[in-house]
């Protein structure tokens, strides 16, 4: 049976190679005694938990550029879609520009490199410009944030997820023009009824998926707007506990899980025909976000009762969301970075011939991707990325339980989430091995 | 402070860690990669699941045996699903086709036209690794996937 992955995903016609065995065990390995080393060696007071310590950076950058880069670029990929699909050349996805710049660029590489230099997505966000420009939302209903958290978002991000590797059709030029059309529709709706950035708060996507990601960044920005250095994941304890905030955080881990597990042999064998299908498929990927959530609850129940009790298991959840935020990053980047540095070379053909119909503007149209980098270096990112993500989430979450549970009951209640950590991690490897 | 002596030894310790299990995937994997045999046409290692009709392609001895893959009113009715090469080598299929169309080979961009009635052979080297998605492109069909290892 043919990959289903390849028909499926957004964009792309190449996958990396699956990690040798001798390489997965060697990070599972690292995995074990890192998560060891955690629970006796790390600090026995809580020193994150006040949340990051600014240091003003000093300088102001002026940023307008970038919210109209945001703006173009979504302007581009509108007009990319709606042309090829007036000039006939949908078929040929990679010859237009609309489908890169939403699968690689505004998907994969605006979130990474928030993780690096703070919420790029804030500025970027084209939507949030076009609202300023026009005056759309000025009148904010914050409470609304209050009530809904960033539910929608988690609902939206799993059906965005679902269109990214289910729909068959999502690589189509004219099908992300459409799509990034609509969605500009709609929150332009959103906006004079809820305002502006409430709406961005509760009605967008990539709003929570960058705010929380970016927060992964040693950069920010303090209340006044000015740029600020903290330390690396220091932001991350102080994530505001939204209503909604597991879900959107289980959706995040979940479907990159399904990308990456349903591209394995194993799950081609266990899956059949029924995962070939797109309602299979859709069912598939709900059951893993529905597997991975109750995995979670369960480590939060018996933290509770390790731990000592007291607190319910659905507050526990919420505290330690944040915990999960640099292992889903971890496993977003290990499957997708590749995808970045090869099928992101195809931006220089596309400025030559954005909407795929034979022009050649700057003599570019016919360049080659360049696949610089051998498989071994691309397993040792890969594993690397996955054991830091596994790190990093160990630390956030042994500070947390500190901080929740006193005495003897902060050591054990970190058995259980040490342990989910530890099969998240796995799961992690054993996709990348697949 | 001893909490903050601890940072350090913690950084260490992940950081030795981290090269030894480096060094030891490194030594599994050359060993792995130099035992393996050399062959053009390695056997695909197909799923039999229930419901599926996969051709497995059993060339282990007559390695120049071009495989072929065949396709009709839309459906790839015969062939094999996965092609596995060494990265430097020559990949070699035929595709017979009933409608004119393209042959995309992703990753490697190239394009080869199928003419109804006749055999196109596409032949090329193989110079990345990675897993590629050839399709008939118009077709939207996807028909094989080349597995180029190092």
């Amino acid at each position: 049976m043919i990959r289903p992955e390849l028909i499926g995903h957004g964009i792309g016609g190449r996958l990396d190679l699956p990690v040798p065995l001798s390489y997965f065990a060697a990070g599972a390995a690292v995995v074990l005694v890192v998560t060891f080393v955690g629970l006796t060696a790390l600090w026995p007071e809580p020193r994150m938990q006040d949340g990051p310590r600014y240091r003003e950076a000093g300088w102001r950058p002026r940023l307008g550029w970038v919210t109209a880069m945001g703006v173009a670029g979504l302007l581009l990929t509108i007009v990319g879609g709606l042309a090829a699909l007036l000039a006939g050349a949908d078929a040929i996805g990679s010859r237009n520009l609309a489908p890169l710049l939403l699968w690689v660029v505004f998907w994969l590489v605006v979130p990474f490199l928030g993780v690096v230099v703070g919420d790029l997505y804030s500025v970027l966000n084209p939507w949030r410009g076009l609202a300023g420009w026009l005056g759309v939302g000025e009148r904010e209903k914050p409470d609304i944030v209050q009530r809904w958290g960033v539910w929608p978002a988690a609902v939206l991000l799993f059906a965005f997820a679902w269109f990214e590797l289910v729909y068959s059709d999502s690589a189509a030029p004219s099908t992300v023009g459409i799509a990034a059309l609509a969605y500009t529709i709609y929150l332009l709706t959103l906006m004079p009824r809820v305002g502006r950035e409430t709406a961005l708060a509760v009605g967008d996507v990539f709003t929570p998926y960058n705010r929380l990601l970016s927060a992964i960044s040693p950069w920010g920005r303090d209340q006044q707007g000015r740029l600020v250095r903290r330390g690396w994941l220091q932001a991350l304890t102080v994530i505001p506990e939204w209503r909604g905030l597991t879900p959107f955080v289980i959706v995040m881990i979940g479907t990159v899980s399904y990308d990456g597990l349903s591209a394995t042999q194993w799950w081609e064998t266990a899956t059949g025909s029924f995962g070939a299908t797109m309602l299979g498929s859709t069912i598939l990927m709900l059951a893993l976000v529905g597997l991975i959530g109750a995995a979670y609850f369960l480590a939060c129940v018996a933290a509770v009762r390790l731990g000592g009790g007291g607190v319910p298991a659905a507050r526990v959840a919420a505290r330690f969301a944040h915990t999960l935020v640099p292992i889903a990053f971890a496993y977003a980047f290990a499957h997708y970075f590749t995808l970045i540095l090869f099928e992101g070379q195809q931006l220089i053909s596309n400025i030559s011939d954005p909407f795929g119909i034979g022009w050649d503007l700057v003599g570019t149209r016919n360049y080659k991707i360049n696949f610089f980098l051998g498989p071994i270096p691309v397993w040792y990112i890969q594993l690397g990325t996955i054991v830091i993500g596994h790190v990093a989430g160990v630390v956030l979450a042994h500070d947390r339980a500190l901080a929740d549970f006193k005495g003897l009951g902060a050591v054990r209640s970190q058995y259980a989430m040490l342990l989910l950590m530890v099969l998240l991690t796995s799961l992690g490897l054993f996709i990348l091995a697949g | 402070m001893t909490e903050k002596a601890r940072y350090p030894t913690v950084i260490v310790l992940v950081a030795v860690t981290l090269w030894t299990a480096a060094c030891g995937g490194n030594n599994a994997a050359t060993s792995t990669s130099s035992t393996s045999p050399t062959t053009t046409i390695v056997p695909t290692t197909t799923s039999t699941t229930a419901g599926t009709t996969t051709t497995v392609s059993t060339s282990t001895t007559t390695a120049q045996e071009v495989p072929r893959i065949k396709v009709e009113d839309g459906v790839k009715t015969e062939g094999l699903d996965t092609l596995s090469v060494r990265v430097g080598e020559t990949v070699r299929f035929e595709v017979a086709a009933d409608v004119a169309d393209e042959i995309h080979v992703h990753g490697f961009d190239l394009h080869f036209d199928t003419v109804p009635g006749e055999e196109v052979l596409v032949e090329f080297v193989a110079d990345a690794t990675g897993i590629f998605e050839v399709e008939l492109e118009a077709a939207g069909l996807h028909i094989l996937d080349l597995e180029v290892t190092p």
